[in-house]
Parts: structure tokens; sequence; C-alpha cells
């Protein structure tokens, strides 16, 4: 490799990242508050292709996650990513009541920890507005699934619902859902977790929020 | 001018217009491709800051620390110097892509590899952000957060002093010296090779990734012996940034307190991406003897510090 090879590969990568920063698809792929982070590493990467020095071989293969980014520009993880990691739960020390509203919107990683741990005692009797992509259960349930991002999607983990009734969208449909909460739950095959469910009012289709990840 | 040829520029040109013309294929709408490509640029965008961070770091370090400095602060004798360096890894907040450069900046300052090594594997496991991160993801036990501080400091401990009775020099091909001085150029160069070798980690970890199907893991977990060896390769395999894995542990409900600590100290200290970078850093010859021995050092040190949890 010599040195316009890798100025050009060290631009690039810095232009991809760049361009998700500015498109606002980092998102997709890691947590929101990397950005000052990331604006960081975008400085020196400019900066480095700036100095002098020598190039080693296996820097050629930096040219691969810009090409990605670029060219593949990958969606935000979805039901295929949902299907081989069991489903997320987290208990709370409590639960209050849910804000006010009606449909009130709930945060599905919210809905699902009061349904399992705390018996649905603070859903029931309330009409939630939950917002989650689609896919399909291990018997052909129809799920509602958001993904929850730690760090990156490497650690990406979904949190499932199941949906009775309602109109039936394909998988990986970003939908809005209303619907009451229901005391049934099915046991996710991947982790032997409980998937709890809702009863659906209401679906639309809607286009993928800002943020993919809870 | 004269002669024209084929260089790495014009092969760089070929690339992108390749790439451009398969641009929107079919075949990178498929799911799994989706889902690759999506976890392997994350692993990168999340190891970037860390890693450039982290060779600005190691410049700085090289440039204009001195020895003398470095030597000063640590115990004179080797067998105090490693648990020292161990608990130095406090005070940096970084994960562990930071942390290969780093220690490659102390080894070229002539720092004994011991106390160098002991310091690449502390630093991403006890650092107050994965501790912090630790005690959000395992609300209401703070044992957790103490056994994974406890057994990853007597892991890079024990490394530490197995390296000083064990260790040979001559495994370890001296990270090159960048001919060129000054801050950037050494910064540039050890990115560019520090960097080259996190793709190759990212690339198959993100093929793991999605390939081994999470569903395995019901089978192992009710073996107790079992699940602490599934968990602690799995850690290796999904080389996930030391500062998220404690959410990523705790979703692993059906296992035992012990596979995740197993989990939580093995995955800062060997996983693919690291693997990786250090064979780059250090030579192959170095990282097919220290990453085994490390995963054993650190299962033991798991094992024993679940025990008492």
């Amino acid at each position: 490799m010599n040195r316009a090879a890798a100025v050009l590969i060290l631009l690039l990568l810095a232009g991809a990242t760049a361009k998700t920063l500015v498109t606002g698809q980092y998102v997709s792929y890691v947590k929101a508050g990397l950005w000052p982070l990331l604006v960081v590493s975008v400085v020196l990467l400019a900066l480095f292709a700036a100095a002098k020095g020598h190039q080693p071989k296996v820097a050629w293969l930096l040219v691969l996650p810009a090409l990605a980014l670029l060219l593949i520009s990958p969606q935000s993880l979805g039901s295929y990513a949902a299907n081989n990691a069991g489903t997320v739960l987290r208990q709370s020390d409590e639960y209050p009541p849910l804000p006010d509203g009606d449909p009130v919107e709930v945060k599905v990683f919210d809905y699902a920890s009061r349904a399992v741990f705390d018996g649905g005692r603070t859903l029931a009797g309330r009409r939630v507005k939950l917002v989650g992509f689609t896919s399909t259960g291990p018997h052909g349930e129809r799920l509602l699934v958001r993904m929850i991002l730690t760090c990156c999607a490497a650690d990406g983990r979904p949190v499932k619902i199941v949906m009775n009734n309602g109109a039936q969208f394909p998988d990986d449909t970003w939908v809005e859902v209303t619907g009451s909460y229901v005391d049934a739950t099915v046991t996710d095959g991947v982790n032997g977790e409980k998937i709890p469910s809702i009863d659906v009012e209401d679906v639309v289709g809607i286009a993928q929020p800002e943020r993919p990840y809870e | 001018m004269g002669e024209r040829r084929i260089g790495p520029v014009e092969v760089l040109a070929a690339l992108l217009v390749a790439g451009v013309l398969l641009r929107g294929h079919e075949i990178f709408q498929a799911p799994i491709v989706q889902t690759w490509a999506a976890v392997f640029v994350s692993i990168v965008l999340q190891a970037l800051p860390f890693l450039t961070l982290g060779v600005a770091l190691s410049a700085v370090i090289a440039v204009y620390v001195s020895r003398d400095v470095l030597t000063k602060v640590l115990p004179r004798r080797p067998v105090l110097a490693v648990p020292a360096a161990a608990a130095a890894g406090v005070v940096l907040p970084g994960c562990e892509c930071g942390s290969v450069p780093v220690a490659g900046a102390l080894l070229r300052k002539g720092i004994a590899p011991s106390v160098a090594l002991t310091f690449l594997l502390a630093a991403p496991a006890v650092n107050p952000i994965v501790l912090v991160a630790t005690a959000v993801a395992f609300p209401g036990q703070p044992g957790m957060v103490l056994g994974r501080a406890a057994a990853s400091l007597l892991a890079a401990t024990v490394m530490g002093w197995l390296w000083l009775r064990r260790g040979r020099t001559d495994w370890i091909r001296m990270p090159e010296h960048s001919h060129d001085h000054g801050f950037l150029s050494q910064a540039r160069h050890d990115f560019l090779h520090a960097g080259g070798f996190l793709v190759v980690g990212a690339l198959v970890a993100a093929t793991l990734n999605v390939l081994v199907p999470g569903r395995w893991l019901q089978f192992v977990a009710d073996e107790p012996w079992l699940a602490v060896l599934a968990l602690a390769g799995l850690a290796v395999v999904l080389s996930i940034c030391s500062e998220a894995d404690a959410f990523v542990a705790a979703s692993f409900t059906q296992f035992s307190t012990t596979a995740k600590l197993a989990f939580l100290v093995v995955g800062p200290m060997v996983d693919l991406k690291l693997f990786a970078m250090q064979a780059g850093m250090f030579g192959r010859r170095f990282a097919v003897r220290f990453a085994p021995a490390t995963f054993v050092v650190a299962v033991v040190s798991a094992l024993a510090v679940g025990a008492l949890l």
C-alpha cells in the first residue's frame, strides 16, 4: 500500500462515519450518545490522513466498514436478529401508575416488565400505545418487537409481545399498536422467558422511528 | 510520468466502482446480510472512538512520557509491580480496543512485559464506567459488581505473575517502531495497524453472531459446568464491548450467577476482535499462547469468586 491509498482509505472511513452522523443513520448501529466521540474520531481520522508515515498492508481492510456503510448502509436490527435471541426482561424495584393519557404511550420494554413481574397490575384497565416492528413467533404468533441497545448492534436484544387479533402485516413492518393488557403469556423458545400479550384494538403501519431502539 | 502500472490507488478505485455497480443488488437486501452488515459496522463504529483515542494516548506516551516517569510510579520489584498495574487499570475509562495500543506503547517504552500485559487485561475490565454499567444491569445485586472487579483483578494479576515465571520475551514481536517520529505519525501508524486487525475481528464476530443460534444456549444452561464454559465461550465469540457486556449477561436469565460472572470476566480479556488485534500488535506466536492461557485463568478466577458469592 502506498501513501495515496492510505490517505484515501482514511478519508473514506472518515467520510462514511461523518455521513452516518449527518443523516442520523448512526443510531441504527450505536447509542445516540456516542455522537460527540464519533465526531472526535472523524477529526482524528482526517488528521491521520494528513500525517506522514508508513502504511501496513493490513490497513487495506479498513476499506470494508467504509464500503459497508456507504454501499449496503444496513437497516437497524429487525426480525432476523429478534428471532435469534431470547426476549429481554428486567425487573424494576417499583411500578408507579402509568402517566395520564388515553391511549397512553408505553415503551415496549416497560410494558413487558410490568406485565411479567407485576402481573399487569398497573396496565389493567388502561388503553396503551406501543411502537415496534412485526415478527413471527415460534408457533406462528404475531409478535410486536422492539430491540434494546446498550452499546452497539452486537449487543442488541429483543423485547417481544404477542399481538392478539388485529390486522396482519408482513414481518419487519413498523407499526403503532393500540390495545389493552391481557393476562396471557407464551414461552420464548430461545431462552425460556415469558412473552406477555396485548389485546389489539388497532394497528397502523408507520415510518421507522428516528430512534429504532429503546 | 513515463509508464503506468496498476497500483494500490487503481485497485481502490476498481473496488469502489464494483461497489457502486453492485449497490442495491438484492443479495444485500436479504435479512441475514442486512443483520450481518449492521452488526459488523456497529462493532467498528463503536470501537472507532476508543481506538482513535487509544492510539492518540499511546502516541502521547510514546512521544512525550519518559521511561523514568513510568518506572518511578511503579513498584521496583516485578512481583509487586504486577498487582499495581492491575490496580492502575481502574483509572483508564476505555474499552479493550483502546488498551491494546496503550499496552503496545508501554512495551515500546521498555516497561516489563508482565506489567504491560497485566495492564492490558485489567484496564477494560475494572474501569469505573464498566463497573457502573454492571451495577445498572444487575440492580440489587452489588455482589455482581464486586465479584466482577475481584475476579478480573485476580485474573489479570495471576496472568502477570504467570508471565514472570513462564513468559518468554521472544514470543513477543516487539510492536513495530514507527520510523517517523512525531505524535501524529505515530498515532496514524498505530491506527492503520490496529484498525486493520479490528476489522478482522469484527468480520468474524459478526459472522458468528448471525450464524450461531441463540437457542443452543438453552440446552446447556442446566448443566453447571457446561453453563460456565458456554457463557465463557460466548463471550469470546460475541466480542461485545466491555461497557455493554453486563446488560447482555443479565439477559441470560436461565444461567447461574457464576456462569454470568465468567462471561463478564472473560469478555474484556479474550475475544475474537481482541485476539486479532493482539496478534497484530504483538505477533501470532504471542497471541496463540497468551489468549488460551488468559481464557483458562479468567474462567478459574470466575469460578473461585463465584463460589464465594
